[in-house]
Formats: structure tokens, C-alpha cells, sequence
């Protein structure tokens, strides 16, 4: 019985020593216990596959075709086919920014500006933009110290004076976010069509409430309403 | 006559039923500790092929999840991001980097880095990233404070009676819209109750979590 006790004893630490408890780290693939179907033979997101020659599973559109699942205009732009949320293509204003040869200022007819565009253009400024121009869009973001150099403050005369000979027209802007401008690359990848304008919208936003006239009753409520420090 | 059994087999079947109990005690105990993927799947933490710390570009810089995970709020899959994501910033930032160099070498020839998948979803159950972000779920009710570590691991168990815990019960889980990607907040850091406003949102949003076999395993 002592024997027993001892081995029985001994097993248990030896177990715990090789097994160790949960949650310890590890870096070996993890075991599967009970591992039926789990991994079955289909090509899934962004994972490898042996069929095809370069081991990638995730395809490129063959040039020339439109990917399945994407959805395009049922009209051709000019006849105002345009698709509310999806990537760009065809050149009319709303996919391009461009009107004719020259930029285009002012919002398509397909974006409704209201507070919801706006909202919405807050979060996907703060999300893919913040970060080098900064929440303010001061192109005072958190990359700033990291040696990005001349990021866009758009509170100066080429963002807010459309005199400015540099100034940049809303398409101008879209077309930036769209293909990337100088050192910055293109967002046209992650940030589909419609929320680039909402994106520009909110620029634009931002651009006003630094120059918000001081005899406008409407500003001049939420200018009394600021937190100010308490005098005692 | 000699007694065909000695005296000290008078006790046996009771040590050999002690011995039996005790061995199927620490079987029962160790298969009830040791196959679950508490277990199994807690503190996966492999290594990556570019050491990337989410503490320091989620962390330090407050970069958003949806930077790099651009489309997790309409595709089922959420996607680890292109080089060209990380070249954005890295074609300035820390040039010289051997690390750098392999995304460069990445973006140039258009071969993807293998990153190593830390949770992994077994391929007969259809789990949508998008569905859960977009119903209240944040990043970090899954995947743990992503924004404090310096290498990712597999935070929750993610088994099937764990996510039956939520789908039968999400007013545990349920937060603000906006505060979905902000890993550190909590109900109780803005002062409020989570089962509480979490049983308003769930009302507001009619969350219905399906619990039938067929709503993940189609």
C-alpha cells in the first residue's frame, strides 16, 4: 500500500512537471485532443494553399474581371449608376473626384451630408487618419515623433482658403485618401468610397470650428459652455 | 490443512478497491484539467516571423484595431493587414530595421509574410467577426487585452461551452459602440453596471445570440 501511495504520488507530480497547468505560455502548436474535421481540405482566408504554384491561397482578380462578390453599378456612371459602399471605379466625381480635367469641390449628389456623415466620418478619420494628422487635424499625430516629416495640418491657407494657389479642392482631398500624396501612401485599399467622403466631410468640419465666427449666436452658446478652470 | 489463502489476502480487495478509487480519481481529475482547451489552447504564443508588439502599436501609439484589421466590421474573417499597411508608417519609421526589411522585401515582390494564426476556429464551426463588432461584442471579450502584450497569446479558451456562456447570457459582454476597440474600457471604469446596461443594450439592439446547433455549425 505504501508502495502504491508513493507511485501514485510520484505519477501525479510527474504529470503536472511534464504537463504543466493552464495557461502557461507556449510556442509549440497546440495539441488537439479530439481533432476530427477540424481542419478540413478548403481554401480559407489568407491561408496557404498547394494547388496553386505561389502557395497563396487568396487570389488576385485575373485583369480585366470583377471579383465575385463585389458589387458594381447596374448603369454606367455617367448615367448615375454608382454603388453606396464598395471600392472605385468608373471616373465620374463619386468614385474619381475628378470632374472632367480638374478636380471637383463640393460633395457628389451622392453623399448626403447630415450629422450622421459627419459621425461617420469622425470615427474613419480617428481611426486610419488620426494617427499621423492627429485627432485635431493639426498633423500633430503620435507618428509626428517618430520622424514622419511635413504631415498635412489641414488648418492652413491650401486646406481652408479656396484663393490659396495650393489649395485643395474636395476631389483633391478624395483623390489623396484614394491613391496616397507625396509620403503618403493611398488608403483607397482599406477605406471604401463613400466613407473617403465622409472622411473629407469631417475635414472639412474640423477646418470651421477653427474658424467659427464669434457673433453666430449658435457658436457663441457652445463657446459659454466650455469648461473653463474654476477661479477659486 | 494449510490455509489455501494466507491470512494477508483478507484485506486485498478492499486496498485493491482504495488503489482502484484513487487511480480513477486522478484520471477523472487529470483528463477534466488537462483535455479542455483551457488547457490545450490558454497561452498558445507562437513566435512570429517579424516580432510585431500590439503593446506598443496598440498600447503606446492608441492605434485602432480597425488600422490594420480594416474590414473587420463587414467581412466574417478579420483580416490580418497587407505589408503596405505596415509600410504606410515603416517606409519612415525605422528604416534601418532588419525587420523592416523583410516587409519591404514583402511589398516589393508581393510575397506574403506567414503570419503564424494564434486562435484558430475549427473549420466546421462559422464563426463571422463582423457580426459580433458590429452587435456590441468588443475585441477584447475574445482575444484579452491584445494592447498589453508584447507577443500575442490565446487569452480565452474559446471552446464551444464558452461561447454558448455568451450567447446565453450576452448581457455580460455587451458594450457602447464606440468603445468597442478600446480594450482597457469597462463598464465599471465610466461608472456603471455591466449586467445592467448591458441588459439595456441587448433590449435596444433586440441581440437574440442563436443557441441552436445550426447557428454556428451549418
Amino acid at each position: 500500500m505504501r508502495y502504491f501511495f508513493f507511485a501514485y504520488l510520484l505519477s501525479i507530480v510527474l504529470v503536472i512537471g511534464f504537463a504543466g497547468f493552464r495557461g502557461d505560455k507556449f510556442t509549440h502548436t497546440p495539441i488537439e485532443i479530439f481533432n476530427d474535421m477540424d481542419k478540413q481540405a478548403k481554401v480559407k482566408a489568407q491561408s496557404s494553399n498547394a494547388f496553386f504554384s505561389d502557395g497563396v491561397g487568396a487570389r488576385k482578380p485575373v485583369a480585366g474581371t470583377v471579383p465575385m462578390g463585389l458589387s458594381i453599378a447596374r448603369k454606367p456612371a455617367a448615367d448615375g449608376g454608382f454603388v453606396a459602399y464598395g471600392f472605385s471605379h468608373g471616373s465620374d466625381y463619386y468614385n474619381s473626384g475628378r470632374m472632367g480635367d480638374f478636380w471637383g469641390d463640393g460633395f457628389p449628389e451622392q453623399i448626403k451630408v447630415d450629422e450622421s456623415l459627419l459621425r461617420l466620418g469622425q470615427e474613419r478619420y480617428n481611426i486610419n487618419c488620426a494617427i499621423c494628422h492627429g485627432k485635431a487635424g493639426d498633423g500633430k499625430g503620435v507618428t509626428s515623433n517618430y520622424g514622419i516629416a511635413n504631415i498635412a495640418n489641414f488648418h492652413t491657407a491650401g486646406f481652408t482658403d479656396s484663393k490659396a494657389p495650393d489649395y485643395r479642392a474636395n476631389g483633391s482631398i478624395f483623390n489623396t485618401i484614394s491613391l496616397g500624396k507625396g509620403l503618403m501612401s493611398g488608403y483607397g485599399a482599406s477605406i471604401p468610397v463613400k466613407e473617403r467622403w465622409a472622411i473629407v466631410a469631417w475635414i472639412r468640419a474640423m477646418e470651421l470650428s477653427r474658424q467659427a465666427p464669434l457673433a453666430d449666436p449658435s457658436v457663441q452658446a457652445v463657446w459659454n459652455a466650455r469648461p473653463v478652470p474654476a477661479t477659486k | 490443512m494449510a490455509n489455501t489463502f494466507p491470512r494477508w489476502t483478507n484485506t486485498l480487495p478492499l486496498k485493491l478497491l482504495v488503489c482502484f478509487l484513487f487511480l480513477g480519481a486522478a484520471v477523472a481529475g487529470g483528463v477534466n484539467y488537462y483535455f479542455t482547451q483551457k488547457y490545450t489552447r490558454v497561452g498558445y504564443m507562437p513566435s512570429q516571423p517579424i516580432p510585431f508588439s500590439h503593446q506598443i502599436h496598440a498600447g503606446q501609439l492608441g492605434m485602432d484595431c480597425r488600422y490594420c484589421h480594416s474590414f473587420v466590421e463587414q467581412s466574417g474573417h478579420a483580416n490580418v493587414p497587407a505589408s503596405s499597411t505596415c509600410w504606410n508608417c515603416h517606409q519612415h519609421v525605422k528604416t534601418n530595421s532588419p525587420h523592416i526589411a523583410l516587409i519591404k522585401e514583402s511589398v516589393d515582390t508581393g510575397k506574403p509574410i506567414e503570419w503564424v494564426k494564434v486562435h484558430n476556429t475549427p473549420d466546421y464551426a462559422y464563426f463571422n467577426h463582423s457580426v459580433h463588432v458590429t452587435s456590441g461584442v468588443s475585441c477584447v471579450s475574445c482575444h484579452g487585452k491584445i494592447n498589453e502584450m508584447p507577443v500575442v497569446f490565446h487569452d480565452q479558451s474559446q471552446s464551444m461551452s464558452w461561447c454558448l456562456d455568451c450567447h446565453r447570457a450576452p448581457e455580460n459582454q455587451l458594450r457602447p459602440m464606440d468603445k468597442i476597440t478600446q480594450l482597457d474600457w469597462t463598464a465599471a471604469s465610466a461608472g456603471k453596471d455591466q449586467k445592467e446596461m448591458g441588459q439595456k443594450l441587448k433590449d435596444a439592439w433586440h441581440i437574440e445570440p442563436p443557441v441552436n446547433c445550426a447557428g454556428c455549425h451549418r
